[in-house]
């Protein structure tokens, strides 16, 4: 009994010392002359390239050290939201929270300095643009990724075709020409191999209804349709393009498992031979060679109802580096921001082959021969469409109020529902939500004095033309 | 496994209550004798108490009881968890609720898996607890620790498991189409009713592992001499368990199923790594809704409602406080008054 | 109660068969963290990996830094443990063993803790770790979790305390020893089954917790444990699966044999607490 309290005690004063080791090793930031800097990652593919990043900076700049953080994808807001709250973002960081409040708060650093005029001008169209990459015509980003970002296309599998006689060139371009080519190769295969992969992830759904819309109602870019001057989620485009894949799922051109994998699973098995096509944005290619160690695919323009066009709504994110604005070391800061302007584009960017990068004219070798259709794509598909934000930046609030107040973000979930038979009548439903969304849409216009139905009304934008923004 | 406090609850409040008249007495006695102050050594003892107690309270207010006061402040905010808080919007969170159907849909959601994990779970808890609990069995350690081991699996690697085992291809599927006994595989994961079956049936399989301990440790609270006795008396395996493990284990069931009740009501991670809430929220709970809430994308083009959920969290508080009382209350009562009887008779044997 | 042979041997089948069920995810999990990710999402029901390769573990020990997770883990739920079975150790002694005005009120108010709806409180907890200059450390995380009220370890200690005889403290009294050397020599071991239950649970609370460690260790990230260690693997566009079963088995190890080793005092302690 004697050794075992003890013992008890024992280790109880073990903690004890542990503890107070642990509690000891507080900040050492600096370390002689060299200085540390801290940064946040939230982009998982892009953590080997940004170590190899940060290794050939350091060499360079033997008196910075940066000190990188992967942020885990899943709880990247709460830990970006308890940073905030405490005043303790890092001093370097990926975009994130909404950038109005960020400001708001005081907590971001303008990088005008970094970014004249004359620098602006060698991104993308479409990169600065406000509650972004700017606010009041301050930048407070350092744009990554092009605002081309996004884009769908059609991947597809060279080894299915060929299994199953189809040539290249009856890749389908339209809905009609998927249905028959899908049934062809599921027919042919005894039911092995399927058309069409896809995947149930709300993003991805959402993200195919509303580009293959913009053929069938192009007022309607994303949520919003810029000739009326309302949240618009019934387009005629929208309950077209969810119909089409319930016909595709219903009618065995999609693969069953569809409905209830991810799209690292999707991309696996579209990768393995069980469909001929699949269709995500334009990180999916090096997904395909880095994840399913798969070279023998290709990536053709998606095929739209009827074949008619169709384009993507440019600039529906910022993806880049923020800046803390309580940061003890801005010249370094700067010295590494100079730096990545010079060589995060094509060492971390255009290396990976996730994306374009948001500098024009990058040099730097692709990762892999069927990168270059990829960023073709981007840039033939994105275009500038009108910003509300550019009338006025109340806009930016406005809008997150308007998504959290009606608690759904966008119509995915509706898309997998109405597949999964969860909802009977697809209109119904898309009627509704798009009721919902007008009645708060119509309050809070009551709340944003300088919001009203003219603020989202461009009578001078063509759909298909790149909007200047000239009015 | 915030689990068996309420037997707790009832013992010690039992031995309270018992001390309590004790204490009277003590006090009553005193006073008689000799009126004067406390002696030496209880008030020692007092001061020793104190001490043993403060760590506890100061832990607890600090590190507890703020967070949740807190919590119930956000609740009359409107607040997206950053920056300040200023939009103070008094109950309006609490009607917006009330008027939401996607809350009551979460909400009933979460009552089938309650209700559907406990009789599933409990149960077979309570048979496998009883297989094991015999001392002639070899190989316990051996069989507890297998149906132990799911309580213990990371959560997050459930839902890729599972879908390999109820997908549209998966190991169920495909024996049920080899067996011939379907021809088309069944969409578990997708077909709303379904997808909830599923949760309930993973769910149980995750907690069955510690129901089946807390049967086990209230098989062997029962004194051994009962079933020698039973023995003598040349009652088989089933006239025991009917007429003596059984009735002495009642107690012990209201307990269990509250709180296997309790820990359903929370139910987050196993739904948000197995089905996220779908297909179309048929199988989002309680839980779930505000933890979208919370932490909604800022992507998605909305910010995180912190005010909003800190009302939905301390709704669920409520619905599980009187989820508790519904189903404990009962049997808490019970408890008092068979303790009442048991001691009253002790009492008159005693004189 | 079970007395024919083949009774015994059907049980032994029923528990196998059933047994296997139970554990067949495991299996797979197992098997799955030797295959590539690729072969993993699309091997469909076959488990066999076609070849064992330890490419997952390297990955996750190395790459994904479980091995610094692993011993963070450990420590905080080694630290988390003997805390808390300290903490609920004295408060139940207190309460079960003091008969101090108010006790009973005490005792009620902890009861009533266990029902109090709880919100959104891991801000203001990150709050007052930060205002104790505690965050980012590992001390701040042990005692963020080893803060709550532990309800049901305190009145479990409290009831066992309470029943053992006065005749024992009286003993002990008599030879001198006071309050503290009581409760260390005499009382302290006497309450091995219910260390063993309050430190089993608390460790397969700890060990899986994720939301405070996270948070926590918000600037450190070598402080992470290995539950969050495990969102490493899930991506924007493309997740690891196979490294995550690795992960996954990795972590579930040490979780086994602390059941494995304590079960029987596990079980013992939960009962001895019922058996009044």
């Amino acid at each position: 009994m004697k050794t075992r309290s003890n013992w008890f005690v024992f280790l109880i004063a073990g903690v004890l010392m542990l503890l107070a080791a642990c509690g000891n090793d507080g900040d050492t930031k600096t370390e002689g002359d060299s200085v540390t800097l801290t940064m946040w990652n939230r982009y998982p593919e892009l953590n080997q390239p940004f170590e190899a990043f940060i290794a050939g900076f350091e060499e360079e700049h033997s008196d910075i050290t940066i000190e990188l953080q992967n942020i885990p994808l899943a709880s990247n807001t709460a830990q970006y939201q308890t940073a905030i709250s405490e005043n303790s973002l890092p001093d370097i960081f990926t975009t994130q929270p909404s950038l109005d409040e960020l400001v708001e708060l005081d907590l971001v650093k303008d990088l005008n300095e970094i970014f004249p005029e004359e620098v602006k001008d060698e991104f993308f169209p479409g990169t600065w643009f406000e509650g972004g990459t700017t606010l009041n015509d301050n930048v407070y980003v350092l744009p990554m990724f092009s605002p081309n970002h996004g884009v769908n296309m059609l991947y597809y599998n060279k080894n299915v075709l060929e299994e199953y006689g189809i040539a290249e060139s009856d890749i389908p371009q339209t809905w009609d020409e998927m249905m028959t080519v899908g049934k062809q190769i599921n027919e042919a295969s005894n039911g092995s191999v399927y058309g069409f992969m896809w995947s149930n992830v709300d993003w991805a759904n959402a993200g195919f209804v509303h580009m293959m819309a913009t053929a069938i109602s192009p007022n309607t870019p994303w949520k919003f349709d810029f000739k009326e001057g309302e949240p618009s989620f019934a387009t005629e485009g929208n309950v077209e393009s969810i119909e089409f894949l319930k016909q595709m799922y219903d009618e065995g051109v999609m693969h069953p498992m569809s409905i209830e994998v991810d799209t690292t699973k999707a991309e696996a098995n579209f990768a393995a031979g069980k469909a001929a096509f699949y269709i995500s944005g334009n990180w999916t290619g090096t997904n395909l060679i880095e994840g399913s160690d798969f070279e023998e695919w290709g990536v053709v323009d998606l095929p739209t109802q009827d074949g008619k066009p169709w384009y993507y709504m440019n600039a529906r994110q910022a993806d880049g580096l923020m800046v803390n604005n309580n940061t003890e070391h801005w010249e370094e800061v700067k010295v590494f921001l100079e730096y990545a302007k010079e060589h995060l584009y094509s060492e971390v960017i255009l290396a990976t082959g996730t994306t374009q990068p948001a500098k024009m004219d990058v040099e730097g070798e692709l990762p892999f021969p069927q990168f270059e259709d990829i960023l073709d794509l981007m840039t033939e598909r994105a275009i500038p469409v009108p910003k509300p934000t550019e009338r006025t930046l109340e806009i930016v609030d406005f809008e997150t109020e308007l998504f959290s107040r009606l608690g759904w973000n966008d119509i995915g979930e509706v898309a997998v529902g109405y597949m999964t038979e969860s909802i009977d009548d697809i209109e119904v439903e898309l009627n509704n939500l798009n009721e919902e969304a007008n009645e708060v849409f119509n309050e809070l216009l009551e709340e944003f004095s300088d919001v009203s139905k003219e603020t989202y009304q461009f009578p001078d934008w063509e759909p298909f033309t790149p909007y200047e923004g000239a009015e | 496994m915030s689990t068996i406090y309420i037997q707790f609850v009832l013992i010690t409040h039992n031995k309270s209550m018992e001390s309590l008249k004790k204490g009277r007495e003590i006090v009553t006695k005193q006073k008689q004798v000799t009126k004067t102050k406390l002696s030496k050594r209880t008030k020692r003892r007092y001061i020793w108490a104190m001490i043993f107690l403060l760590p506890q309270t100061i832990v607890f207010l600090g590190l507890s009881a703020y967070p949740i006061i807190m919590s119930y402040v956000y609740s009359f905010y409107r607040w997206s968890g950053i920056g300040p808080l200023e939009n103070f919007v008094s109950f309006d969170n609490y009607i917006r609720l009330f008027g939401d159907s996607r809350f009551w849909n979460a909400f009933l959601n979460t009552l089938y898996y309650v209700i559907g994990t406990t009789v599933i779970s409990v149960g077979l808890g309570l048979i496998l607890a009883i297989i094991l609990n015999d001392a002639r069995l070899s190989g316990k350690g051996f069989y507890r620790t297998i149906y132990f081991l799911p309580v213990v699996t990371t959560t997050a690697i459930i839902g890729i498991i599972m879908s390999s085992i109820f997908g549209i291809d998966g190991l169920v599927n495909e024996l049920l189409l080899t067996l011939k006994i379907i021809n088309l595989p069944i969409p578990w994961l997708t077909e709303g009713s379904l997808a909830l079956l599923v949760l309930i049936l993973v769910g149980s399989w995750k907690s069955l592992g510690i129901n089946m301990v807390y049967w086990l440790a209230g098989l062997q609270a029962i004194p051994g001499e009962l079933y020698e006795s039973a023995q003598l008396d040349g009652a088989g395996f089933w006239k025991t368990l009917q007429h003596i493990t059984l009735p002495l284990l009642k107690p012990m069931l209201a307990v269990i199923v509250l709180l296997s009740l309790v820990g359903g009501m929370h139910v987050f991670d196993l739904v948000k790594t197995l089905t996220d809430g779908g297909p179309y929220y048929a199988t989002e709970t309680l839980d779930l809704y505000i933890y979208n809430y919370a932490f909604s994308d800022a992507h998605g083009g909305s910010r995180p409602m912190m005010g909003y959920a800190s009302a939905a969290g301390v709704l669920l508080g409520i619905f599980t406080f009187a989820i508790s009382l519904a189903f404990g209350g009962a049997g808490f009562l019970g408890d008092i008054r068979r303790y009442r009887k048991e001691r009253k008779k002790r009492r008159e044997v005693t004189q | 109660m079970i007395t024919s042979k083949t009774v015994r041997v059907t049980i032994h089948f029923f528990l196998v068969i059933f047994g296997l069920i139970w554990i067949y995810p495991f299996i797979w999990m197992v098997f799955s963290s030797f295959k590539t990710n690729n072969e993993l999402l699309t091997a469909g029901i076959n488990p066999i990996p076609e070849s064992f390769n330890w490419d997952n573990y390297v990955r996750a020990w190395d790459s994904a830094n479980f091995s610094g997770y692993f011993v963070n883990t450990v420590i905080l739920t080694v630290s988390t443990v003997i805390i808390v079975v300290f903490l609920c150790a004295i408060t139940g002694y207190a309460l079960g063993r003091v008969n101090f005005p108010g006790r009973n009120i005490v005792v009620i108010c902890i009861a009533a803790i266990m029902f109090i709806p709880k919100g959104y409180t891991i801000i203001p907890l990150f709050k007052i770790v930060n205002q104790l200059g505690l965050s980012n450390s590992m001390l701040g995380v042990i005692l963020a979790e080893s803060s709550g009220a532990h309800v049901l370890f305190i009145l479990m200690f409290t009831s066992f305390f309470a029943k053992i005889p006065k005749e024992l403290e009286e003993a002990a009294e008599i030879d001198g020893a006071g309050f503290l050397r009581t409760f260390t020599k005499v009382m302290l071991p006497l309450s091995a089954p219910m260390i063993a239950t309050t430190a089993i649970m608390q460790f397969i609370w700890t060990w899986s917790s994720f939301l405070i460690p996270l948070v926590l260790t918000l600037n450190k990230p070598e402080l992470r444990t290995l539950a969050v260690g495990m969102e490493s693997f899930v991506g924007n566009y493309a997740s690891d699966y196979a490294g995550m079963a690795a992960g996954a088995s990795i972590s579930l190890v040490p979780v086994m044999i602390v059941f494995i080793i304590m079960q029987r005092y596990f079980i013992e302690g939960v009962a001895g607490a019922v058996k009044s």
